[in-house]
C-alpha cells in the first residue's frame, strides 16, 4: 500500500514502545506491544498512523496504541488518542465506521454440563431468534422515523422501556448505554433510512454472538464476584451500529474534509479529517456520534433478549432459574468527553478510542455501586475457535492511558489470505470436531473468520496485563458461535 | 481486452484498483467492482432501472458518492446492479443511469458485504494515458 515510510521506534520497557517526537508531530507515540509483535506491527504503515495523529491539533499526552493495533483509516485500530476541549478536535476517523461497535457479556446460573447436549438446539434456535445476513430482521420490530429518534435519544432505555430486558441491565452498561448530548436531527436521512430496518440485527463481518463457558480463573474472588465461576455458562454480543453508523461516518468525513480546510488544519492523511471540539462541525459530530451509539447500545440490548428468549424456549427455564444477567457491555469504538488528570489538573477531554476499550480503576464515579471495589470489568473477544478474557481496569490505566486497553485479536490474514488457507476445509465441521458449534448466513464468511486469520488474543491480553494496564480476570472458551 | 479492475489484499477490508481509459470508463469499472466485491455480475438480471444526479465538491469525493448511491440502495431496497452508463461527467457532475434488479436470497449468494467506501489512500490519476485509482471498501 504505497510508499514504506519507516518511523523510529525506541524500546521503553519490554511491553511499550516509543515513537519519538519528530517533523509536525506535537507530541510523542507510544505503543504497547512485546518484542515479538512489534516485529509484525512494522510490517504495515499503522506505526506511522500513531505519528499522523501525533501531528492533530490540541493532542493530550501521547498518541497511544494498544497491542492489537493494526492499520485502519487515518487513526490506526487500536489507537487511543485525547485532545484538548478548548484547542484540540474530534474526527470520525478516530472513532471508526462502526461507531459503539461493542461487546456485551452475560453470565448465567447455568454449567458447562447443563448444556453440553443442547449446544445444537441453542445455537439452532438463536440462529433463528436473532437476525443476521442480508436483508433479514424480526417480523416484530417495525420502527417509523419518529420512534427511531427516541431510539438515537435513549439507547439501551429505549429498549427496556419497551420490555425488551430490565431495567437492572442499564447499570452495568457503559455511559448506562445512553450517551449524553445525542440529537437526532444531527443524523441524516439516509442514515436513519438505513438504520431503520437494521435495529436488533447483528450484522456481518466479525460480529457475533458467542455461547461459552468460564474455562479458566486468574482471580477467584473477582471472578465470584462477577458470577463468572469455572465453568460456569456465558453469552458474548459483539456488535455496533450498522448502517446507521457507516452513514453518521461517511457523512462528518465529508463535512471535516471541508472543516479541516476552512480552520487550516494540516493533514497528513484525508482519513483524519477533523474539526475543533469547540466548532460547530465539531458539536455537530458528537451530537450524531452519540446518537449512533445509542442505536449500537439498543442493538445489543434487543440481541440480548433474544438471546434470553432462546434460553427461555431450548432448556424450558424461566429467566429467574437462567439468572443471564449482564456483567457489562463496552464500546471499543467512540470519542468520549471524560475528566482526567492532565499534568497535575483535572480536566474535561476528548478521547477517541478506535478498537481500543475504555478500562477504568476501582472507586471511579462512572462505575455502577457493585464495581466500585472491583474496577470495571473489560471484554475482550478473540475469533471463533479459540477463547475471550474478561479483564478489569487500573488505577494505572486512568494515568498511562487515559484509562484504555486493548479491544480483541485483530487480523494477521487479509480475507484473501484467510480464503485461501481454508481451501477445501469445511470450516464448521472443523470447529465442531473441537467442540465449538457455528451457523453463519454465509459460508463466505465463515471462511474468512477462521481462527488462523487473527492474531491470538491471549498474546494480546499478556501484553495490557503486564503493562499494568488492566488485569485478568477469567478467559472464556465458546461452545456455540452465530454469525452474520 | 484491458482489465477493468483488480482486487488487492488487505488487511481487514478489500481494495480495489480500478482502470480507465477515459475518467467514464474509470467510474463505470468502479462500479463493476463495487458489484463484483458483493456478488457474482451474472446473477443480476435487468428488471429495474435508475438514474443518478449526483454532486460533490471535486472527483474524488464524486466517485466515492457514486459508490456510495448504490450501498445506500442496497441496504434500503435490496437493488444490485450490473449494467451502468454515464451520460455525463464533468468533475463536480455525474449522470448516469444503472440496471439492475431486486436482491432475492435465493437468486443472489452474497459473497460479501461492504459497509462503507472509504476515502482513505483515494487519489484518481492518470499514468501512461490510462486512469486509476484505488479504493479500498470497508467491511
Amino acid at each position: 500500500m504505497g510508499e514504506k515510510l519507516t518511523v523510529k521506534l525506541q524500546k521503553i520497557d519490554p511491553w511499550r514502545w516509543l515513537i519519538p517526537r519528530e517533523g509536525n508531530m506535537k507530541t510523542d507515540g507510544l505503543v504497547y506491544a512485546d518484542q515479538r509483535m512489534i516485529k509484525d506491527i512494522q510490517k504495515d504503515q499503522s506505526l506511522l498512523q500513531v505519528a499522523n495523529v501525533a501531528t492533530l491539533p490540541g493532542i493530550l499526552g501521547k498518541s497511544m496504541a494498544m497491542p492489537d493495533i493494526h492499520w485502519g483509516y487515518g487513526f490506526p485500530i487500536g489507537g487511543v488518542a485525547a485532545f484538548d476541549m478548548a484547542t484540540g478536535v474530534v474526527s470520525p476517523g478516530g472513532v471508526g465506521y462502526d461507531i459503539n461497535c461493542g461487546v456485551r457479556l452475560m453470565r448465567s446460573g447455568l454449567c458447562r454440563k447443563d448444556i453440553q447436549n443442547k449446544v445444537h438446539q441453542l445455537v439452532d434456535t438463536l440462529f433463528r431468534n436473532i437476525p443476521s445476513g442480508v436483508g433479514s430482521h424480526r417480523k416484530d420490530l417495525k420502527l417509523s422515523f419518529q420512534e427511531l429518534d427516541r431510539v438515537l435519544e435513549e439507547g439501551a432505555y429505549w429498549a427496556i422501556k419497551r420490555g425488551y430486558g430490565s431495567a437492572d441491565d442499564r447499570e452495568h452498561v457503559e455511559a448506562g448505554g445512553c450517551i449524553d448530548g445525542a440529537n437526532p436531527q444531527m443524523v441524516s436521512d439516509r442514515a436513519k433510512e438505513r438504520g431503520r430496518p437494521q435495529l436488533g440485527t447483528l450484522g456481518s463481518g466479525n460480529h457475533f454472538v458467542e455461547v461459552g463457558y468460564v474455562d479458566e480463573v486468574y482471580d477467584p474472588k473477582v471472578a465470584e464476584k462477577l458470577g463468572l465461576e469455572k465453568d460456569k455458562v456465558t453469552v458474548l454480543v459483539h456488535t455496533g451500529s450498522r448502517g446507521l453508523g457507516h452513514q453518521v461516518c461517511d457523512d462528518f468525513i465529508r463535512v471535516m474534509l471541508e472543516a479541516s480546510r476552512r480552520y487550516g488544519i494540516e493533514l497528513p492523511d484525508k482519513q483524519l479529517c477533523c474539526a475543533p471540539l469547540d466548532s460547530l462541525e465539531g458539536k455537530n459530530y458528537l451530537a450524531a456520534m452519540a446518537s449512533a451509539a445509542n442505536f449500537a447500545f439498543a442493538n445489543r440490548q434487543l440481541i440480548a433478549h433474544w438471546t434470553r428468549e432462546s434460553f427461555e424456549q431450548v432448556f424450558k427455564m424461566g429467566p429467574k432459574a437462567l439468572g443471564l444477567e449482564v456483567v457489562y457491555d463496552v464500546c471499543h469504538n467512540i470519542a468520549k468527553i471524560e475528566t482526567h488528570d492532565v499534568q497535575g489538573e483535572k480536566k474535561k477531554v476528548c478521547v477517541h478510542r478506535k478498537g481500543a476499550t475504555r478500562a477504568f480503576p476501582p472507586g471511579h464515579s462512572e462505575l455502577p455501586l457493585d464495581y466500585q471495589a472491583l474496577g470495571q470489568p473489560v471484554l475482550i473477544p478473540g475469533d471463533m475457535g479459540r477463547y475471550s478474557y474478561v479483564l478489569l481496569g487500573t488505577e494505572k490505566a486512568l494515568q498511562d492511558t487515559f484509562g484504555s486497553t486493548c479491544h480483541g485479536a485483530g487480523r494477521v490474514m487479509s480475507r484473501h489470505e484467510a480464503k485461501r488457507a481454508a481451501q477445501g476445509k469445511s470450516i464448521s465441521k472443523e470447529l465442531e470436531s473441537k467442540g465449538i458449534i457455528v451457523r453463519g448466513a454465509s459460508r463466505e464468511t465463515l471462511v474468512e473468520e477462521i481462527p488462523e486469520a487473527y492474531k491470538d488474543v491471549s498474546d494480546v491480553v499478556h501484553v495490557v496485563h503486564e503493562a499494568g494496564i488492566s488485569k485478568k480476570v477469567v478467559k472464556l472458551k465458546p461452545l456455540g458461535v452465530i454469525k452474520g | 481486452m484491458r482489465k477493468k479492475f483488480r482486487f488487492i489484499d488487505h488487511t481487514a477490508d478489500v481494495g480495489v484498483v480500478v482502470y480507465g481509459k477515459n475518467l467514464i470508463e474509470l467510474f463505470h469499472n468502479a462500479a463493476e467492482s463495487f458489484f463484483s466485491v458483493l456478488i457474482d455480475l451474472k446473477n443480476i438480471r435487468e428488471t429495474e432501472s435508475r438514474r443518478f444526479s449526483l454532486d460533490a465538491p471535486g472527483l474524488e469525493e464524486l466517485l466515492v458518492s457514486w459508490l456510495n448511491e448504490f450501498l445506500y440502495l442496497f441496504e434500503t431496497q435490496g437493488l444490485l446492479f450490473s449494467r451502468f452508463e454515464i451520460k455525463n461527467l464533468s468533475k463536480k457532475h455525474l449522470e448516469a443511469t444503472a440496471w439492475g434488479e431486486k436482491y432475492t436470497a435465493e437468486k443472489h449468494p452474497i459473497k460479501r458485504i461492504i459497509k462503507a467506501v472509504t476515502f482513505h489512500q483515494l487519489s484518481i490519476q492518470k499514468q501512461k494515458g490510462i486512469w486509476e485509482t484505488q479504493i479500498i471498501f470497508d467491511l
